[in-house]
């Protein structure tokens, strides 16, 4: 495996990584809580059961500690009296089934010669609680040998029960259970026998770098959240047990002597219910790092047993230096110091706090006080099977401690690691504190999302990896890929200045669109039926006043238009011409009178000369229209007849089309007269094939836009043909222009060109006369009413004014 | 005689009539412009099918040539087509004669006042300012002074419809200063312009009236009286 995938965030960190890269969760930890589960036995067991062997030749050979000259020195009072509490309690196990049945102990003072030696006296050097240190009180005669084995147990199984059942003093324990398990504490009583858990734990000195405590840490750290899971039987175990236990031949020489005697698991059977069903509580860290220091002082013995030996017994002298000599030297390698793990916390007595009268107790112990023969039990010698021997490496012992008996169901691992370091601690102090019924206090919510996240994560199974085939293993993947990172949008937008600028402006304008109109009341200005019959009736007065009385005559205008002086001049070469003259009727009846008016003269003058004319209009009514000038003028000049000196070519459809039309060719313009008769061979227009054929065209119109028209269509395509407007006064203003540019020979605007046209011309008209001085006096009238009006409306405007200004 | 001057007699009703409009919209007004719009039509239909239909659709058509007939079928396609505007379910055909109407129409218009107005008044315009040969001063400084006048009047009346505005932040658009004093200058030449348009309008007005006054005079002087 080179790479470890973080249970937490799910990424890959290398295989030598101790925390993830990515979270900085502990790796290495984990690593080493996961069991491996190989066919083939592993090198770290190979390393221990060779060990085991030779340890077991070694004491069976010689006893290694007896009679030193360090033994001889004095030691302290207490670990005096611990030492005659040692042998003491070696005398009384012998006992135990004899004693059993009449005495009655206290739970935590009922310790078996090897609980009290192994687990009291541990506890004192690792710093536990002082009532578990050994107290050997000689005016207590109460037995022990009852007591003991049942305290044993009940630490295995769950010492803070036991702790706080041995404060409310219960007798049925104490009573119960000699009869239960007689059968228990014999097989106690002859594993207790064997010298070798006394032996270990008299001649133990933790070194400072030893590597099983490395792994004790680091097991410590985890046993916690696998002690709910691990069952009961399995849980009173040390947790060097399940090694040989779980597979057999894989037993450690270190765990072997100390496993033998928690072999009768039967006479479990003897206890009471309690302490089989709360298995959670014989797995506390207590028992374990009880058992784990005897794991620690195996192995310092280990490394002490070169010296011991040494002093010993000569011949074990060799044997010991070509087992022991490499694995110092890989000790020195793997030292704690310089390879720390996070979040490790280091017992009490190791390496700074170990007095040195503690790193020299081996040695200043007594011989027959430390060593005494181990031998390993027969059954179990039979269980491990012989290996080969190899030099032990201290990771493989870390390794070996860390495994797990069995495929452990993972629980979701929800602690961060320095809660887990913490948890550790607390459970080194006070291991699986928690009774049922506080248990079973507490809040409904963790418990919840516990099993939630269980039964959720007891589903996966690990496919890859250290945690490959155990099921419920900790989805750090699937948490990691789970959830992604919300997207995040900017929320300034980015425009440009100029986009800025308009976005502005729009938005001035949407500002102003919205802001409600000032309700101002407006005075609308209703033409009322006084005003308006007043000005008609003197208009009408006036104008009547002067059509009936002829008077007053005013004189015809002495000015006159540049344009209509051009007309005039303009008309007279076209009579000279003798070529029939085009007129246009592009006006509506309504405008006749103005207009029929403004060209009496020059048609009058035209149809004189014996000039035809031809009538054509672009408006419907036109061609009734020229019916009526031709009617007027045959009726003003009897030698005018409107069948031979006129022709009326109709109504040209199309309008500016019509006209593009007839200027590109007027005979397919206009087929027939209006009285359908041939147009273009009738003896007016024979011979003319344009409109060049005609001697000028006049264009009788009421708006600008018809006479503008005739001169955008028709005027650029007569080249040698002068084209004359005679416009109503309201479109007169608009074709000037054209007259300046030239395009228009000449114009006669309204009633006053006409007038100025027969003055120009010398035309007498006695009737035109009438008219035009009713023309002039409505002209005047109208006026007056305007300024009048505008008078009285400035008067008007002006009373309001400085009403609102006395009033404000 | 008796028509016409029954046809005076209905001339002079059909005047009082409009004439009473001078008291409002009344019946009589109503029936005197209702009277006029029929007419009107009969007589653009009777016009239209006499002076256009017959003899430029329907002759050609059938005593044409064939280049007649054809011009003529292409001209009734599209009449036939125009007439599906009557018809919601076919009225999507007659776009296409009115596309060519409109097309036509549109080039024929474009090029004339390109020909007719913007070319010859532009040009009209800067002849202004050419002085003959032999001019005498006074005329000549009084052409100059007239072809100013006409050029300002020119430029000050583009430049009132000139309505382009620079943006400016947080203030509503505006014209430039110059654009604006010139639009000032347009804006009473426009003013003048528009003055005597309407004058023309009264003068026209006044005209037609003094025409109908002269007329009921005529009729109850020289007819009834």
């Amino acid at each position: 495996m080179s790479e470890v995938r973080c249970p937490f965030c799910g990424k890959i960190n290398t295989a030598d990584a101790e925390v993830c890269s990515t979270c900085g969760s502990r790796l290495q930890a984990l690593q080493n809580s996961v069991p491996e589960e190989t066919e083939e036995t592993p090198e770290w067991l190979v390393n221990l059961r060779k060990r085991a062997q030779l340890e077991a030749n070694l004491s069976a050979s010689t006893p290694p500690f007896h009679s030193t000259d360090d033994a001889e020195d004095d030691p302290p009072d207490w670990l005096q009296s611990l030492k005659e509490a040692a042998s003491q309690v070696n005398t009384d196990f012998t006992d135990t089934g004899d004693q059993a049945e009449t005495e009655e102990t206290p739970a935590d003072e009922s310790t078996s010669p090897f609980t009290v030696d192994d687990q009291s006296w541990l506890r004192g050097l690792a710093g536990d609680t002082p009532e578990v240190t050994p107290k050997p009180e000689p005016e207590k005669s109460e037995p022990e040998s009852v007591a003991g084995p049942v305290d044993w147990a009940r630490r295995l199984a769950n010492e803070p029960i036991a702790q706080q059942q041995a404060e409310d003093d219960e007798p049925e324990d104490t009573e119960a259970f000699p009869v239960e398990n007689g059968e228990l504490l014999s097989r106690l009583e002859s594993w207790t026998a064997e010298p070798v858990p006394l032996e270990r734990k008299t001649v133990e000195t933790p070194p400072p770098s030893s590597p099983a405590f490395t792994v004790d840490e680091a097991e410590i750290e985890e046993g916690e959240p696998e002690a709910e899971e691990i069952p009961s039987e399995e849980s009173t175990q040390p947790p060097f047990v399940f090694d040989s236990s779980d597979e057999e031949g894989s037993e450690s020489p270190f765990t072997v002597p100390v496993e033998e005697p928690e072999e009768p698991e039967p006479s479990l059977e003897g206890f009471p219910d309690w302490m089989k069903v709360e298995p959670e509580f014989g797995a506390t860290a207590g028992d374990d790092t009880g058992a784990e220091r005897l794991v620690f002082l195996d192995e310092d013995e280990a490394q002490k047993l070169p010296e011991a030996g040494e002093a010993a017994t000569e011949d074990a002298a060799p044997e010991l230096e070509s087992v022991f000599l490499p694995e110092e030297e890989d000790e020195t390698e793997v030292s704690f110091d310089e390879e720390p793990e996070e979040g490790y916390q280091p017992p009490p007595f190791m390496f700074d706090d170990v007095p040195d009268w503690l790193e020299n107790y081996a040695a200043e112990l007594p011989a027959e006080e430390l060593v005494e023969p181990e031998e390993p039990p027969a059954d179990l010698e039979s269980e491990v099977p012989a290996v080969p021997f190899t030099p032990f490496s201290p990771e493989d012992l870390t390794e070996s401690i860390d495994l797990p008996d069995q495929p452990v169901e993972a629980q979701p691992f929800t602690e961060t690691p320095a809660e887990i370091s913490a948890a550790a601690e607390d459970d080194e102090l006070l291991p699986a504190q928690l009774p049922g019924w506080v248990e079973a206090m507490r809040p409904v919510e963790s418990v919840l999302s516990t099993e939630g996240i269980r039964s959720e994560s007891e589903q996966r199974i690990e496919r890859s990896g250290p945690l490959a085939g155990i099921p419920g293993t900790i989805p750090g993947e699937d948490l990691a890929t789970r959830y992604h990172k919300p997207p995040v949008y900017s929320s300034k937008l980015q425009i440009t200045e100029k986009q800025r600028l308009h976005a502005n402006l729009l938005e001035a304008m949407i500002a102003e669109t919205d802001e409600p109109a000032e309700a101002e009341p407006v005075r609308r200005a209703r033409p009322s039926a006084l005003p308006r019959l007043l000005v008609a009736a003197l208009m009408i007065a006036a104008i009547l006043y002067v059509l009936v009385t002829g008077t007053p005559l005013l004189p015809r205008p002495y000015l006159y238009p540049a344009e209509t002086a051009a007309f005039q001049s303009t008309l007279q070469y076209v009579i000279e011409s003798e070529r029939p003259v085009l007129v246009v009727v592009d006006y509506q009846p309504a405008y006749s009178a103005e207009l029929e008016a403004a060209a009496n003269g020059p048609l009058q003058d035209l149809a004189a000369a014996g000039v035809g004319l031809a009538f054509v209009s672009t408006n419907p009514a036109g061609p009734v229209l020229g019916d009526r000038l031709a009617d007027n003028l045959a009726a003003q000049h009897p030698a005018f007849s409107t069948t031979d000196d006129a022709i009326n070519l109709g109504y040209l459809a199309g309008g500016s089309i019509g006209m593009q039309a007839l200027v590109q060719q007027p005979s397919r313009a206009i087929l027939s007269t209006f009285e359908g008769d041939d147009a273009w061979g009738s003896p007016l227009l024979s011979g003319i094939q344009s409109l060049d054929g005609f001697g000028g065209i006049i264009v009788l119109t009421d708006t600008d836009e018809k006479g503008r028209d005739w001169i955008e269509q028709v005027q650029p395509h007569i080249a040698n043909t002068p084209m004359l407007m005679i416009a109503s006064a309201q479109a007169a203003p608009l074709l000037q222009p054209y007259v300046q540019s030239g395009q228009l020979a000449g114009m006669l605007s309204g009633w006053y060109g006409g007038v100025s046209y027969n003055a120009i011309a010398g035309n007498p008209s006695g009737a035109q006369s009438v008219t035009w001085t009713a023309y002039q006096v409505g002209i005047a009238l109208m006026v007056v009413l305007i300024l009048v009006g505008a008078l009285i409306q400035g008067i008007v405007s002006l009373i309001s004014a400085r009403k609102q200004d006395s009033g404000a | 005689m008796q028509l016409e001057f029954i046809w005076t007699v209905v001339g002079f009703l059909l005047t009082l009539l409009v004439f009473s409009y001078l008291l409002g919209d009344n019946p009589l007004f109503r029936i005197a412009s209702y009277l006029f719009v029929g007419v009107t039509a009969g007589y653009l239909g009777a016009t239209l099918l006499y002076q256009v239909l017959i003899p430029k659709l329907l002759w050609p058509f059938l005593i044409g040539s064939t280049t007649e007939k054809i011009l003529a079928g292409v001209a009734l396609l599209l009449v036939l087509l125009l007439i599906t505007r009557l018809f919601p379910a076919l009225s999507a055909a007659s776009s296409i004669p009115m596309a060519y109407l409109v097309g036509s129409s549109a080039a024929v218009i474009i090029g004339g006042a390109v020909l007719g107005t913007i070319f010859a008044q532009s040009r009209a315009t800067a002849s202004a300012f050419s002085l003959a040969a032999g001019t005498a001063p006074a005329a000549a400084g009084l052409q100059l002074l007239d072809a100013l006048f006409i050029l300002a009047g020119v430029i000050a009346t583009l430049a009132y419809f000139h309505f382009g505005a620079k943006p400016r932040a947080n203030e509503a658009p505006s014209r430039g200063p110059l654009i604006n004093t010139l639009a000032g200058i347009g804006q009473v030449f426009i003013g003048v312009t528009l003055g005597a348009l309407f004058a023309g309008v009264l003068a026209a007005s006044l005209t037609a009236l003094i025409d109908r006054l002269n007329f009921l005079w005529n009729v109850v002087f020289n007819q009834l009286l």
